[in-house]
């Protein structure tokens, strides 16, 4: 390995102890298209010689070597300080590159990083930088994911029909032992990775031959494929559901129709002759007769309120159709600041944290991350709404929204369903969460609710079904005549209820983003957000909230941080876990507690063991927890793809896997918990 | 997708104007199939955008321009360009493949 101080670029300050890691600043490029915020990034790299064991032995002290049972070493991995680094170094690239970079731009930024690395590679840091390669790329493959979904759902794809479909025939909470979004997050990338199968299985070539875009021809190959999987998935019998595993999909799917022999290579090859010829034959040929006359589907035939809008906005536009949709597609990419980072604000050069936090709320559009907030989720009232003191019901309905009827007149069965099992348990929590000095007993209380007012009709379905998930938990935020802002209830929807949508874990969260926005609320009334961020109205509040939930947590977590005394990384898990750490931020206090009961919950029923909360705070009490997790699945999760490092605590609750690249949570595969 | 971009991939996914069919039977099919990827924008806008946003829809299209008055309701739904870029490349490449499967079964 060559010195590295003969190495232009990098400049290595000594240490005064050598057995602590030498820190290098890899300077990187001032590449506009991405945006720099800073040109250095730091790695701690160990040298040779601060690294000698006592015996005079190199060991990495960011790589492990585990030894299996008879002694022999197995292969490198991450040692826990490395793990540590890993994410350190991830977090000092993700400051270079800008904060809603693409995975194609965070590529690029990991490519510069590795570029300079290379003149480590030899010696003992290779298999280092091998393993940070690793997890990097894996952090962008995961942001990738993430972007190709989108885009699924955007484009009403196929094969989101198929993830439905697989949710709706294999999915069993009771059986299945972990959450719906654990049971979408794994379908959703074994759905990912059957797509890029069959866009491999068409070439260029076919698509010549064809004389189509193989676009075009990957999208025909995809009808066949998501068909045959839905037939697969519609016929199976209740012994198959139980064996069913989505890794091999669509495998069963075409050995059950063309035979064992068929595959997905084979079966495009036995049918692109057909669609050539049939491309070939009828593309010239298509006439306006050919193009469908509606465009609306089974799911819109079922919903004549939208094809009557559809069709009574069409009715007024007296312009070319082409001019509407390009001028719109054009304008709102500008208002939305396009999707190139070219056209996003300078920033600041010099380091950012912490105070660029409030930099970074002002220049950057956190969006993206916002994932599943629905535009209206936080909206503004300034009359009629009630504080919990003029209605302590108010957590259950919404105010502005349709509240025509009461529980009771949903139909009996429904109604009944509302106040038994989990619904019941998460109802009498919050009633008790709100009104916390009733002296009602839980009987009493649902007697109480029993006749409230409750939000019902139709304008919560325009979201559900559209975005998993659904938004179906919401606060609402009142402003006094002082401009001073509150957030005075957590709705439920009753139909989601109804239908059984709302689970504990999405009750939950909603409580446990409502404790959140509470503590923004705070720092907006304090003058804080303001001092730090410019937001000095209650209009630009709920954008912010809205529009940049991040840069909210991040400050809401600082100020926790510095004043109230929370360490940053005191707790990972809460209740509203998956979609805090999707935004990126530690919670308070009361969201720890909640998180605490609920994950004794979740304990009992997966291992039969009574936890206490203090058992769950200690490290060893969850190591054993997560050992009894793998004992039970880590083979049937290794067999679908995943890698060990997705397999721990977090999928132990079902909270997904995309958390790590959204800046939140490391995953790790020991124990989160480290209570101070 | 660029203005250009969209159209082009209509014109060529289609084989328009290349004088295939008669120049009156490429702008029937040109105009149809732009008459469906708006009606695809506006459910695009009916599923993403808020309710209060789309109240007003018809009023607006009355007296505005409508690609603002679009522009205007899908400004804050996440990534709406990129999303609706999408959307109706997606739907123009269906639109195709449903138009040939008619094509093929009455044929």
């Amino acid at each position: 390995m060559p010195e590295a101080e003969s190495l232009p670029e990098i400049d290595v300050e000594s240490s005064e102890q050598e057995t602590e890691p030498q820190v290098i600043y890899i300077e990187m490029p001032e590449d506009k298209a991405l945006a720099t915020r800073t040109t250095e990034v730091e790695l701690h790299i160990p040298t040779k010689d601060s690294t000698q064991s006592p015996e005079g032995e190199y060991k990495h002290p960011f790589v492990d070597h585990p030894e299996d049972e008879d002694g022999n070493l197995g292969s490198a991995r991450l040692s826990k300080e490395g793990k540590e680094e890993a994410k350190r170094s991830w977090e000092e690239l993700r400051d270079y590159l800008p904060q809603n970079a693409t995975a194609a731009e965070l590529r690029a930024g990991v490519t510069i990083l590795l570029d300079k690395l290379k003149q480590y590679e030899d010696g003992p840091q290779a298999e280092y930088i091998d393993l940070i390669n690793r997890s990097f790329a894996e952090r962008v493959r995961s942001v990738e994911r993430d972007e190709q979904m989108e885009e699924m759902r955007a484009s009403n794809s196929p094969w989101v029909g198929v993830i439905e479909n697989a949710r709706d025939t294999l999915y069993d909470e009771e059986e299945a032992g972990y959450g719906e979004a654990f049971f979408m997050n794994f379908t959703e990338k074994h759905i990912l990775s059957l797509k890029t199968k069959v866009t491999e299985a068409v070439t260029e070539e076919h698509a010549q031959k064809a004389g189509v875009s193989k676009e075009i021809l990957e999208s025909i190959y995809e009808r066949e494929v998501t068909a045959l999987m839905n037939e697969y998935l519609d016929n199976l019998t209740d012994e198959e559901i139980a064996k069913a595993n989505i890794a091999g999909i669509l495998e069963n799917a075409i050995h059950q129709k063309y035979g064992a022999e068929a595959n997905v290579n084979n079966l495009f090859d036995r049918h692109v002759n057909e669609y050539q010829e049939q491309i070939a034959q009828g593309t010239d040929q298509i006439t306006a007769n050919d193009i469908p006359d509606t465009i609306f589907d089974k799911e819109d035939e079922a919903r004549p309120d939208l094809k009557q809008r559809i069709k009574s906005a069409v009715s007024k536009i007296k312009v070319s159709p082409r001019k509407v949709i390009t001028g719109a597609l054009l304008a709102v990419g500008l208002a939305q600041g396009g999707s190139s980072v070219h056209n996003q604000p300078t920033l600041s050069q010099e380091p950012v944290r912490p105070d660029g936090v409030a930099q970074q709320m002002k220049d950057h559009d956190y969006s993206r991350y916002v994932r599943h907030v629905e535009s209206d989720d936080v909206r503004t009232q300034t009359t009629g709404a009630q504080s919990p003191q003029e209605n302590p019901y108010g957590f259950l309905y919404e105010e502005g929204r349709s509240q025509e009827g009461s529980v009771n007149d949903l139909p009996a069965e429904t109604r009944d369903f509302l106040f038994v099992g989990p619904h019941r348990e998460f109802l009498l929590h919050t009633y008790r969460l709100y009104n916390p000095d009733t002296t009602l007993t839980d009987d009493q209380v649902v007697d109480e609710l029993r006749n409230v007012d409750v939000l019902t009709g139709p304008a919560v379905d325009e979201y559900l079904g559209k975005v998993r998930g659904g938004r179906t938990v919401s606060s609402t935020i009142d402003v006094d005549d002082e401009g001073k802002v509150s957030f005075n209830a957590v709705a439920f929807d009753s139909v989601a209820l109804a239908e059984g949508r709302i689970t504990p874990d999405l009750a939950a969260e909603g409580i446990a983003k409502h404790y959140l926005y509470q503590e923004a609320a705070k720092l907006y009334n304090s003058g804080y957000l303001d001092k730090v961020a410019g937001i000095d109205s209650p209009e630009e509040f709920v954008e912010a909230m809205n529009t940049n939930m991040r840069g909210m947590l991040t400050l809401i977590e600082q100020k926790l941080k510095y004043e109230d005394g929370v360490h940053q990384n005191a707790v990972f898990f809460n209740v509203g876990g998956e979609w805090i750490n999707r935004d990126g931020a530690t919670t308070n206090k009361h969201t720890v507690e909640d998180a605490f009961d609920r994950f004794q919950d979740i304990a009992f029923d997966f291992t039969g063991f009574e936890y206490t909360a203090k058992d769950l705070a200690n490290a060893e009490s969850l190591q054993d927890l997560n050992e009894q997790f793998r004992a039970q699945y880590w083979d049937e999760l290794t067999e679908l793809g995943y890698t060990p490092e997705d397999i721990q605590v977090w999928n132990f609750v079902g909270f997904g896997s995309y958390e790590s690249a959204q800046g939140g949570a490391d995953f790790t595969q020991d124990p989160l918990f480290h209570i101070k | 997708m660029q203005k250009d971009k969209l159209d082009q991939h209509i014109v060529s996914t289609f084989h328009l104007f290349e004088g295939k069919r008669d120049e009156s039977e490429d702008r029937k099919i040109y105009d149809k199939i732009y008459a469906s990827c708006l009606e695809e924008m506006i459910r695009f806008a009916y599923e993403n955008a808020s309710a209060s946003s789309l109240e007003s829809l018809d009023k607006r299209l009355d007296t505005e321009a409508p690609d603002q008055v679009f522009a205007d309701i899908l400004k804050n739904t996440p990534n709406a360009a990129t999303r609706l870029n999408a959307r109706i490349r997606y739907f123009v490449n269906q639109l195709f493949a449903q138009s040939l499967e008619s094509k093929l079964a009455h044929a």
